[in-house]
């Protein structure tokens, strides 16, 4: 107790002892003491400010460091020097309107843009590039920062897909114009900027992401030159997208006779919850049908309409989601050419040889059949219209003259089917002769100005140089053969047949045949044009039917008869009981659908697919190109190529163009352009798998440190050293004060 | 209050004295009279050594009538000599309280009263042996007797805020010990008030002569620079001997020391050792506007500081003087 006492007491003594060690004196010159205590408190003060300041200031450096400032170079040292030549590739896909917080991923690519013209120096040029389906250069290297803001602002998301392939190739072609063709001009200081503004789309990048991959190379070699960046400009937060992927219709053949299906597939992507909506049917840009559909997340889901339509003719039908996000995704169309009938001639080389056949496509007695079919003998082919007809069959014909031969091309040319089925009567020889290598090369007379659309990426398949007849067909055989191979159902004729193995197409049996060899034409024939394809085979490996594209139609050539009229010599019976067989009926349907649908199939043409018609062999065909209507009812004309051809690139809608001469009054023709669902799916790739050349931010990282890619100077390191010497100085001054003040 | 404890021995000393024999105190400017015969006064006067006769008007002394002259020319003429006049010393000392602060150390090793060659010259601050008061009565005494022995007369005044006693000149050795006597008596008064004092006195001293000022002069420095150009104005040399302790100028204080103000200045608690600096630069401001105060007005400055030997300050001050004034 008491030694708390005394610890009580210590602070008393302490101050007891403080006033002993101090001294007292009188003093004269008091006066001056006081002067100089008053000019010690104001040098003091001043001390004190100036201490103040340096500590103040030293606080504010590492506060401004840690918010990591940036300088802007578009400043006083922007003018100086060569500048750099930014080539900004928008990604303009359809994923870049995807919409999230009221900002498209677009917007937000064009927000970052924006903000580094703004800072750009004065020297500083700009290259626009749009990358979606064909990249196209939207402004070449200028230095005028209003001609690139608008070029900017004029940047919407199409509905194409991105294609980072093309765009580098562009970029390289783009930075190869300068003033040195040899050597990129900007190389000099090294100032050349690509910036890819994307959504990092999964399909378009995974070239980039490959080791091997094309773009990759193009990466490397553009990294060589400039500068590579992408500004990622994908949401972070978990956006949905319904999308309508697929649409069919049943049957193929459609016509006024009777309704028909459409279905399409709609697919709910990146989403994690399900989501209601309304699918509409839409003909003829009219809303005829709606269904109430939820999706869910990662999943198909499909939508079928049954509609009946009232007029014949090509017409527009799409399915449509009513959803707010990316609008062109959520339609998908196409193009039915409605008929009012089916029309089908067949041509019988022998009594009754189409009997069965006739009975195969109209199973039924009613009088409002959907097809029609008109049989007639060989003699009377050479004075029959042909183009009243969806398909011609040929049962057992022996033989065909060349005018004969000359119609049946023209008219499969023109979009028409052609079924040859063979017999006791057939001539191989004549077949090969008149129908296959010395056959018909070129129309003789003028034709339709309906195209022939074909993508660019797929392989030619010059009309002028197949033969109508897509194989040589050799001396028949008696080789029975009970079992047919569907070549795994990949054909569309065997495709119905996938997982019905009891349908009897696989225990169809064929006594005889002619064998039918691909690819041995004449030396005036190049085979390598042909596209003939073994829908199905027979047990020693002979093709029981091979189909082939000619023009706009489709042939196909079936090694036995269509009837039991057709005697086997060797046994006396007959070629095939085919015709019996469970399997004949859906064959005979599929073969009239399948060589009828050549020139209504839907050509699957994707937003930004360029078409081409190539140069018409036709001695009277026109030169003059099409005039295409878009979606949006602008219209366009196509652009004459230098082969004589045309080529229109401008498929940036999905919808239906419309298609006609330019000197005719109406456009009479119809195309359906989609959108791709690789665009639709919103897959990303890792960005992590793209190559170290290709430096990788976020919009935010952009917005917060983009000086790495963009023209600005970071400040924070310059303030953590600012700070570092004011606390030196702070040090110094203190002690220097203090040593005054002693 | 420390109290002068001199004596009119001690304020005398024949060793200083005899160090100052010799030297010759001349006045500048107007200041007539001579001193042991070299001050030679411009005007004429009736005096042992002859200058002229001139005829006889009414109302001459007629002491002075040349009657061999008059008994040769029967003319009346009147002799004139040349007027030899001594100087006149006035010794104006403050005897206010701040007079008397003498600095407290206890290793004063410094005595005003030893002769140079016999003190070890020491670069640091001294305490000072006798306060200022002290210095200044032994300053005045060996001018006065310097002055006396020169045949010259000497005057003395003492002052605080008021003038406390006044000597009329005097040429008489036996004036001497009066003088002394009040130097000895003399004591802390109050308050300094200079300014005041120096115009008084500048109206009541009678002739011109050499006002010798000794004092800390403790106060408003433009106050007394105005009572020293009131001097000047009655044509007075002005001689400012600024007497100050050591302490004063040097400031060497370490501990925190309570200052307790004479003159009824309060006190003040200080560091010294924080303050030093700039109580330095403020004294030696005060002390640069008096010197250069002085040097305007005419008046010689000699700042004489309590730690050193007052005949090296005299005698240094007396030499200059002397090469000036030749």
């Amino acid at each position: 107790m008491l030694g708390w006492l005394a610890a009580a007491a210590a602070p008393i003594l302490i101050h007891l002892w403080m006033r002993q060690t101090r001294r007292e004196t009188v003093w004269a010159a008091l006066r001056f003491l006081q002067a100089a205590l008053e000019r010690q408190a104001r040098r003091l003060r001043l001390q004190h400010w100036i201490l103040l300041a340096i500590r103040t200031l030293l606080l504010l450096c590492v506060a401004l460091a840690a918010a990591k400032p940036f300088l802007d170079r578009g400043g006083v040292l922007a003018d100086f020097g060569a500048g750099t030549h930014h080539v900004l590739v928008f990604d303009t896909s359809l994923s870049m309107g995807l919409v999230s917080e009221q900002q498209s991923r677009l917007n937000r690519a064009q927000q970052v843009s924006e903000r580094l013209v703004g800072q750009a120096g004065g020297n500083d040029r700009f290259s626009i590039l749009a990358m979606s389906g064909d990249p196209r250069i939207v402004l070449t290297e200028s230095a005028d920062k209003a001609a690139v803001r608008r070029a900017i602002e004029g940047l919407i998301p199409t509905a194409g897909v991105a294609a980072p392939g093309k765009a580098m190739a562009l970029v390289s072609k783009l930075l190869n114009l300068g003033s040195d063709v040899d050597q990129p001009a900007q190389t000099a200081d090294g100032a050349v900027r690509v910036l890819f503004l994307t959504d990092l789309d999964e399909a378009a990048w995974q070239g980039a992401a490959d080791t091997a991959g094309p773009e990759r190379e193009a990466l490397q070699r553009l990294a060589k030159v400039a500068e590579l960046a992408v500004v990622d400009t994908a949401e972070p937060a978990l956006v949905g997208n319904a999308s309508l992927e697929t649409l069919r219709y049943e049957p193929t053949l459609p016509t006024i006779a009777g309704p028909i299906a459409i279905t399409g597939e709609a697919r709910l992507n990146r989403a994690s919850e399900p989501f209601a909506t309304v699918a509409e049917l839409v003909v003829k840009n009219e809303v005829v049908a709606t269904q109430a559909v939820t999706l869910r997340a990662g999943t198909t889901t499909p939508v079928s309409f049954s509609y009946r339509f009232i007029d014949a003719g090509d017409t527009a039908v799409a399915i449509r989601l009513r959803e707010e996000n990316l609008l062109a995704d959520n339609a998908r169309w196409a193009v039915v050419p409605v008929r009012e009938r089916v029309r089908v001639l067949c041509v019988e080389g022998a009594r009754d040889a189409a009997r069965y056949l006739q009975a195969a496509l109209e199973p039924t007695d009613k009088t409002d059949k959907p097809i029609v079919i008109e049989r007639i003998a060989d003699a009377d082919l050479s004075r029959t219209d042909l183009t009243a007809f969806a398909c011609v069959f040929c049962c057992n014909v022996a033989q065909f003259g060349e005018d004969e031969a000359r119609r049946l091309d023209r008219f499969v040319r023109q979009g028409g089917g052609l079924v040859l089925f063979l017999g006791d009567r057939v001539q191989p020889a004549a077949y090969n002769r008149v129908l296959g290598a010395e056959g018909p090369t070129a129309p003789t007379v003028a034709t339709a100005i309906k195209p022939i659309f074909r993508l660019a990426s797929t392989s030619a398949n010059d009309p002028a140089s197949s033969a109508l007849l897509p194989v040589t067909i050799e001396p028949a055989i008696s080789q029975p053969s009970y079992r047919v191979d569907p070549k795994g159902y990949a054909h569309p004729l065997a495709a119905p047949f996938r997982g019905r193995e009891r349908a009897g197409l696989l225990t169809t049996p064929v006594m005889r045949y002619f064998p039918l060899r691909l690819g041995k034409l004449s030396p005036t024939r190049d085979a390598s044009t042909s596209s003939a394809v073994i829908a199905m085979e027979l047990d020693r490996g002979d093709p029981l039917i091979v189909t082939s594209d000619h023009g706009r139609g489709r042939v196909a050539v079936v090694a036995t008869a269509a009837s039991f009229a057709s005697i086997d010599p060797a046994t006396g019976g007959p070629w095939t009981a085919w015709p019996a067989w469970p399997s004949f009926l859906p064959i005979i349907n599929g073969l009239l659908e399948y060589s009828s649908g050549g020139a209504s199939a839907d050509p699957g043409l994707l937003v930004g697919d360029p078409l081409i018609q190539p140069a018409s062999q036709e001695p009277n065909a026109t030169a003059m190109p099409p005039i295409i209507e878009t979606p949006t009812g602008e219209k366009a004309e196509a652009l004459l190529t230098s082969e004589g051809g045309w080529r229109f690139t401008g498929t940036d809608e999905p919808g239906v163009y419309r298609l006609g001469s330019a000197d005719a009054a109406a456009l009479s023709h119809r195309f359906a352009v989609n959108t791709s669902a690789v665009e639709s799916s919103l897959s990303r790739i890792d960005p992590r798998s793209l190559p170290a050349t290709l430096s990788v931010l976020t919009t935010d990282d952009w917005n917060g440190a983009h000086d790495s890619t963009a023209a600005q100077t970071p400040l924070h390191r310059l303030l953590l050293y600012a700070a570092l010497t004011l606390a030196i100085l702070e040090t110094v001054l203190a002690c220097q004060f203090g040593r005054r003040s002693a | 209050m420390p109290q002068p404890s001199a004596t009119p021995e001690r304020l005398v000393d024949p060793a200083v004295l005899a160090r100052m024999r010799g030297l010759r105190l001349r006045a500048e400017r107007i200041v007539e009279g001579f001193v042991s015969g070299l001050h030679r006064s411009p005007y004429q006067g009736f005096s042992n050594e002859f200058a002229e006769h001139r005829e006889y008007v009414p109302g001459d002394d007629l002491r002075y009538v040349d009657w061999r002259a008059f008994g040769k020319t029967d003319k009346v003429y009147v002799k004139r000599y040349e007027e030899e006049t001594n100087l006149i010393g006035y010794l104006v000392l403050d005897i206010s309280e701040s007079m008397t602060y003498r600095s407290e150390s206890t290793a004063a090793r410094s005595n005003p009263l030893v002769p140079i060659g016999r003190r070890s010259a020491n670069p640091l601050p001294e305490a000072a042996t006798m306060s200022k008061l002290e210095y200044a009565q032994t300053a005045a005494a060996a001018l006065a007797y310097l002055i006396l022995r020169q045949q010259d007369a000497v005057g003395l005044a003492t002052f605080d805020d008021r003038v406390r006693t006044l000597l009329r000149p005097s040429g008489s050795p036996s004036h001497l010990l009066p003088l002394l006597t009040t130097l000895a008596e003399a004591s802390g008064g109050e308050k300094t008030s200079a300014g005041p004092i120096f115009h008084e006195l500048a109206e009541r001293l009678g002739r011109r002569g050499v006002v010798i000022i000794l004092s800390d002069l403790f106060d408003d420095p433009d106050e007394l620079l105005a009572g020293l150009k009131h001097f000047r104005c009655r044509r007075h040399d002005v001689i400012v001997m600024h007497v100050l302790d050591p302490a004063e100028l040097d400031f060497p204080f370490e501990q925190p020391t309570l200052f307790k103000g004479l003159e009824r200045l309060g006190e003040l608690l200080v560091d010294p050792a924080r303050l030093r600096k700039a109580y330095r630069e403020e004294f030696a401001a005060f002390q640069q506007r008096v010197a250069s105060g002085c040097r305007t007005q005419g008046a010689d400055y000699v700042l004489m500081r309590t730690d050193r030997p007052l005949e090296a300050a005299l005698t240094a001050y007396l030499h200059h003087r002397q090469a000036r004034l030749h």
